[in-house]
C-alpha cells in the first residue's frame, strides 16, 4: 500500500512536471533563410518549466476536475469499493490446532484425518478449472495464528498446523474464517476441526465446516477448589470437579498435597449429568495435584495443579469472657481479628479487624413499644434472624458515640444503634451473646453474634492458580475446553462445493482510480491545448 | 511500397484540362513554317525536302545514298523533316531542396503539377516537350518527350524528382543541354521561386540564350515568403534552420524588423535578377503565384490547400495564353 502510494506520488509529480513543461520550440526551415538577418535570441523560451495558464473553458474545466480528483484521493484514501473477481477460486483453511486434535481417530489422529481432508480440498480446487486459484491456511488454538499462503504444488506446513496444548473455541474458528483477505481473494472458507458446526455465516464467502474425529469417551478435571470449613462445624476440604464425556465417571482420582497422596472416591453429580466430583482433606497451604488414573481419549485434562495458600484454621484474638472460642478457631495474636467486649477495648485495638460485643441482652422482660427502627439489609448478619422474635426481645442499644469509622446497620425506634459496622478494617458492634437468658433470647443473641463472627472471619476472595499439565509436565492452556471428545461426528462437508466458481469480492482502494482520473484529465487538457495550437497555426 | 502523401499528377480533372489551351502568341516571327504546326496524323516525322549540308548540321541527317549520286563528292544532301520546324516547349524545374518548402505546402509539388499540366497541354497540340531540372539531383537532367508514351515518361520523371527530392543539390545542372534540345523554335518555362544564387552566371547565360533566335523565356514564379513569415509569426519562438548552423539548438524569436529586411532583400534580389536576364523574349509577370497566408483561407496548410491553390491559380496563368516565340534573332 505504501509503495503504491509512493508510486502514485511519483507519477503525479512527473505528470505535473510534464504539464508545466513548455514545448520545445519547433525547428522550422524556410525557403528564404539566406536573406534573413540574424534573429534575436528568445529570452523567455529558455525556461522549460512554467505554470501553464488555462486559455479556455474546457482546459480550465479539465484542470479543476483533475485537482478535485487528486484532493479526493488524498482526503478519502481509505475508501474501499467492492470489486468482482470472476472465475476465481480462493480458499482459506481454518485449521483447528487445539489439543483434542491429537486424539486418536481410529488408527490415526484427528489431525491426520484433517490433513487428509485438506489434501482432498486442495485437489478439488486445483481440478476445478478456474482461471486462478489461491490457497491459504490459518491455524487456531488459544489464539488465531498467522495467515499462511500455500503456493501451488508446495507441501502443507504441517508443523504450523500441528495440535497445540491449548484449547480452542468455535467462535474463534469463525472469527478466523471472517478475517479480511490477504493476498488471496477468497471465495471459500473450509473449517477443519473436531468441533461441531456452530451458527454464524459469512456473507462474502462460502463457509464449509468439516468436522473430523469419531466420538471418544473422555474424563477431565475442570476445577480444584478449597471449601472452607463450615465455621464451627467442620474443617476445610478440597473439592475436585470434572466431567465425564461419553463414559462413566472416572474410576479413581489421586490427590497429592503437602500431607502426601491419597486416592479419592469419585461421585457422580446428581444435579448435572456428566459431571462428577471428589472431595479430599485440606492439609494447609501448599501445592496440590489432582490426577485421573484413567482420563479417556484426551490426556490434556487429566492432571491439574493448584497452589492454595489458605491456612487450615483461622486464628482469633478472643477476649470474650462469657463465651469460649470455638474449637475450629485457633488463638491468635495481635495480627489476628479481635473479638472483645466493649469494656476491654483498648484504643489501639480500633486499628484491627474486630468484633465489639456490648451488653445489649440484659435479660429484662420485653419492653412494650420498642421496635426495630431503620436497618440495612444484610443477609450475612440478619439472614438467619427472625425479626419478629428479635423485636420482641430487642436488646438495649449501644450507649455513647460510635468509634471512628463505624456506621449504624440497625437502629431501634428511637434511632439508637443496635448494630454498627466499619468497612476498613472490618469491624462490627453488636450485642454480646448470653447463655443464661431464656431460650429465645439466648438463641437470638447467639445467632446474631455468630453471624457477625462469620462475617468477621470470612476470608476475602482470592484468585487461585490452577493449571492443567500433560504427562510431560508442560502446561495445557484451557484444557477443559477440549474435554468433550464424545461429540457426535457431523455430516462431512461437501467438498465439491469448493469447485463452484463463484465471483470473489474483494475490497479494493478507490484512490488509484481517483489518481488515474486526475492523470487522464491532465492528459485531456494537454490534448486540447495541442489541438488549439494547431488551429492557431492554421 | 506504401502510398506517398503527394503525387505529381496535377489535381485537375480531365474536363478541366480539356478546357485549357496552350496558345502561342501569333506575333511570332514568320520564319520557318509558322507558329504551332500541328503534326499530321500518322506521321511522327514528315519528310519535307532535301537541302545541302551546311556547317553545323547534324552529320547523322545526311542521306548518304542520294548524296552518292551527286556529281561532286563534297555535295552532301540532308533530309529535311517537317518536325524540325515544329514548336518545342522546354519546362525547367527548380529542384533545389528549398523548393520542397514549406513542408506543409511544398512548392516543388506545385511546380511538378504545373510541369505535368503544361506537358499534357503541349503534347495534346503535337508540340515537342523538353523537361529539365535546373539543379543537380535525381532523374534525367533533360528529357525530350514526343509521341504516345510521352506522358508516362513525364510522370515517371516527375515522380522521381518528387520522391527523391532529398537527393537534390543546390548546384546547377548544365542548362546548355536544355537549349540543345530546343532547335529550331520553342519556348522555355522556368518554374521556380527565383531565389537561387547564381554566382557564376550560369543561369544568366542560359536565360539570355533562351531568349535568342525564335525562343522565349517565361518565368512561373512561386512565392511563399508571406506564408512562411506568417507561420513564424504564429510560432513566436522557433529554431530557424540555417545552412550556416544546421545543428544549432538556438531559440530564435520572431522579429518583424528582421523579416522586413529579409523581404526587402528578396525584392532587391528579384529585381536584379529580372534586370540581368531581361532580353527580347522574357515573360516574367510581376505578380507571382503567392501562397496564401495562414488564416486567410479555411483549413490547415496541407496538401489539400495546395491543390486548391493550384486549381485556382494555374488556369489563370498568363503563360497559358501567351507563350511567345519572340526573342532576339
Amino acid at each position: 500500500m505504501i509503495w503504491a502510494a509512493v508510486l502514485a506520488g511519483i507519477a503525479a509529480s512527473a505528470v505535473t512536471l510534464w504539464h508545466m513543461q513548455r514545448p520545445r520550440p519547433p525547428r522550422i526551415a524556410i525557403s528564404f533563410s539566406r536573406f534573413v538577418p540574424p534573429l534575436p535570441a528568445a529570452t523567455s523560451g529558455k525556461t522549460r518549466l512554467a505554470l501553464t495558464v488555462p486559455r479556455d473553458l474546457p482546459t480550465l474545466f479539465c484542470l479543476v476536475l483533475a485537482a478535485l480528483c487528486a484532493i479526493w484521493a488524498l482526503l478519502d484514501a481509505d475508501r474501499l469499493y467492492r470489486a468482482q473477481q470472476p472465475d476465481h477460486l480462493g480458499l482459506r483453511i481454518v485449521f483447528d490446532r487445539s489439543g483434542s486434535m491429537a486424539v486418536a481417530d481410529g488408527p490415526v489422529s484427528r489431525f491426520d484425518s484433517a490433513m487428509a481432508r485438506l489434501d482432498l480440498a486442495r485437489q478439488m480446487v486445483d481440478g476445478a478449472g478456474a482461471d486462478g486459484t489461491c490457497l491459504e491456511a490459518v491455524g487456531v488454538a488459544g489464539q488465531i495464528g498467522p495467515i499462511l499462503a500455500i503456493g501451488a504444488g508446495t507441501p502443507f506446513p504441517e508443523a504450523d498446523l500441528a495440535p497445540m496444548r491449548e484449547g480452542a473455541e468455535p467462535a474463534l474458528l469463525l472469527e478466523a474464517a471472517a478475517l479480511p483477505a490477504g493476498d488471496c481473494a477468497l471465495t471459500h472458507v473450509l473449517v477443519l476441526t473436531d468441533q461441531p458446526a456452530v451458527a454464524g455465516g459469512l456473507t462474502e464467502r462460502i463457509l464449509l465446516w468439516d468436522q473430523v474425529g469419531a466420538p471418544v469417551a473422555n474424563a477431565g478435571i475442570r476445577s480444584l477448589s478449597l471449601l472452607s470449613g463450615a465455621f464451627g462445624q467442620g474443617a476445610a476440604e478440597l473439592r475436585v470437579v470434572g466431567i465425564a464425556s461419553g463414559g462413566d465417571v472416572p474410576a479413581g482420582l489421586l490427590l497429592d498435597g503437602p500431607a502426601g497422596a491419597l486416592r479419592l472416591t469419585v461421585h457422580g453429580d446428581p444435579d448435572v449429568e456428566g459431571r462428577w466430583y471428589a472431595k479430599g482433606p485440606y492439609s494447609g497451604p501448599g501445592s496440590y495435584q489432582a490426577r485421573l488414573t484413567d482420563g479417556g481419549g484426551y490426556d490434556g485434562d487429566d492432571l491439574v495443579v493448584a497452589r492454595i495458600d489458605r491456612p487450615a484454621q483461622i486464628a482469633v484474638d478472643w477476649r470474650l469472657a462469657g463465651l469460649s472460642r470455638p474449637t475450629v478457631l485457633t488463638a491468635g495474636a495481635e495480627a489476628a481479628p479481635l473479638v472483645t467486649t466493649a469494656d476491654l477495648l483498648r484504643p489501639q485495638d480500633l486499628s484491627r479487624p474486630l468484633l465489639i460485643a456490648y451488653p445489649g441482652f440484659d435479660g429484662a422482660a420485653p419492653r412494650s413499644g420498642r421496635q426495630i427502627g431503620r436497618f440495612i439489609e444484610d443477609d450475612i448478619l440478619f439472614g438467619a434472624l427472625n425479626f419478629d422474635a428479635f423485636e420482641a426481645a430487642l436488646p438495649t442499644p449501644w450507649t455513647g458515640p460510635l468509634p471512628p469509622g463505624f456506621a449504624p446497620v440497625m437502629t431501634d425506634g428511637s434511632n439508637a444503634v443496635l448494630v454498627a459496622r466499619r468497612e476498613r478494617p472490618f469491624g462490627l458492634i453488636l450485642p454480646a451473646p448470653r447463655l443464661d437468658l431464656p431460650e429465645t433470647a439466648r438463641n437470638l443473641s447467639l445467632t446474631l453474634f455468630f453471624a457477625g463472627l462469620a462475617d468477621l472471619l470470612a476470608l476475602p476472595p482470592a484468585s487461585q492458580s490452577l493449571s492443567w499439565k500433560d504427562r510431560s509436565g508442560a502446561d495445557v492452556v484451557e484444557a477443559w475446553r477440549e474435554s468433550r471428545t464424545d461429540r457426535a461426528l457431523g455430516t462431512p462437508a461437501d467438498l465439491a462445493a469448493l469447485t463452484t466458481t463463484g465471483t470473489a469480492q474483494a475490497d479494493l482502494p478507490i484512490w488509484p482510480w481517483a489518481i488515474a482520473a486526475a492523470l487522464a484529465l491532465v492528459l485531456a487538457e494537454r490534448l486540447l491545448r495541442v489541438a488549439r495550437r494547431h488551429e492557431r497555426l492554421a | 511500397m506504401p502510398a506517398l502523401p503527394f503525387q505529381t499528377d496535377p489535381p485537375l480533372s480531365p474536363a478541366m484540362l480539356d478546357q485549357l489551351v496552350l496558345r502561342w502568341r501569333r506575333d511570332a516571327p514568320a520564319a520557318g513554317v509558322g507558329a504551332h504546326l500541328r503534326r499530321r496524323q500518322g506521321h511522327s516525322l514528315e519528310f519535307r525536302e532535301y537541302r545541302h549540308w551546311q556547317r553545323g548540321d547534324d552529320i547523322r541527317a545526311v542521306d548518304w545514298r542520294i548524296s552518292a549520286r551527286q556529281p561532286r563528292d563534297e555535295d552532301l544532301l540532308l533530309r529535311s523533316f517537317e518536325a524540325e520546324d515544329q514548336l518545342a516547349l522546354a519546362i525547367v524545374i527548380d529542384n533545389r531542396p528549398d523548393m520542397a518548402l514549406p513542408e506543409t505546402m511544398p512548392r516543388l509539388l506545385y511546380a511538378l503539377w504545373a510541369a505535368r499540366a503544361l506537358t499534357a497541354l503541349a503534347l495534346s497540340k503535337g508540340d515537342q516537350v523538353v523537361l529539365a531540372r535546373l539543379f543537380d539531383g535525381p532523374g534525367d537532367a533533360v528529357l525530350s518527350l514526343r509521341g504516345g508514351s510521352a506522358e508516362n515518361k513525364a510522370r515517371r520523371w516527375a515522380e522521381t524528382l518528387w520522391h527523391d527530392r532529398s537527393q537534390a543539390k543546390p548546384r546547377f545542372a548544365d542548362p546548355r543541354r536544355i537549349l540543345d534540345k530546343l532547335r529550331p523554335a520553342g519556348a522555355v518555362v522556368v518554374i521556380s521561386d527565383m531565389l537561387f544564387e547564381d554566382p557564376e552566371g550560369l543561369f544568366l547565360r542560359f536565360a539570355r540564350r533562351a531568349q535568342e533566335k525564335r525562343r522565349s523565356l517565361s518565368v512561373l514564379q512561386l512565392d511563399s515568403i508571406g506564408h512562411e513569415i506568417a507561420l513564424l509569426r504564429a510560432a513566436v519562438r522557433f529554431n530557424l534552420l540555417r545552412a550556416d548552423r544546421p545543428d544549432s539548438d538556438a531559440v530564435d524569436e520572431f522579429d518583424e524588423a528582421a523579416f522586413r529586411t529579409a523581404t526587402d532583400a528578396v525584392t532587391d534580389h528579384l529585381a536584379r535578377l529580372r534586370r540581368s536576364i531581361h532580353g527580347g523574349g522574357l515573360d516574367w509577370p510581376g505578380t507571382p503565384v503567392s501562397w496564401p497566408e495562414p488564416g486567410s483561407v479555411e483549413g490547415a496548410p496541407t496538401s489539400d490547400l495546395l491543390k486548391t491553390l493550384f486549381i485556382r491559380s494555374f488556369p489563370r496563368l498568363g503563360l497559358l495564353s501567351g507563350l511567345s516565340l519572340g526573342g532576339a534573332a
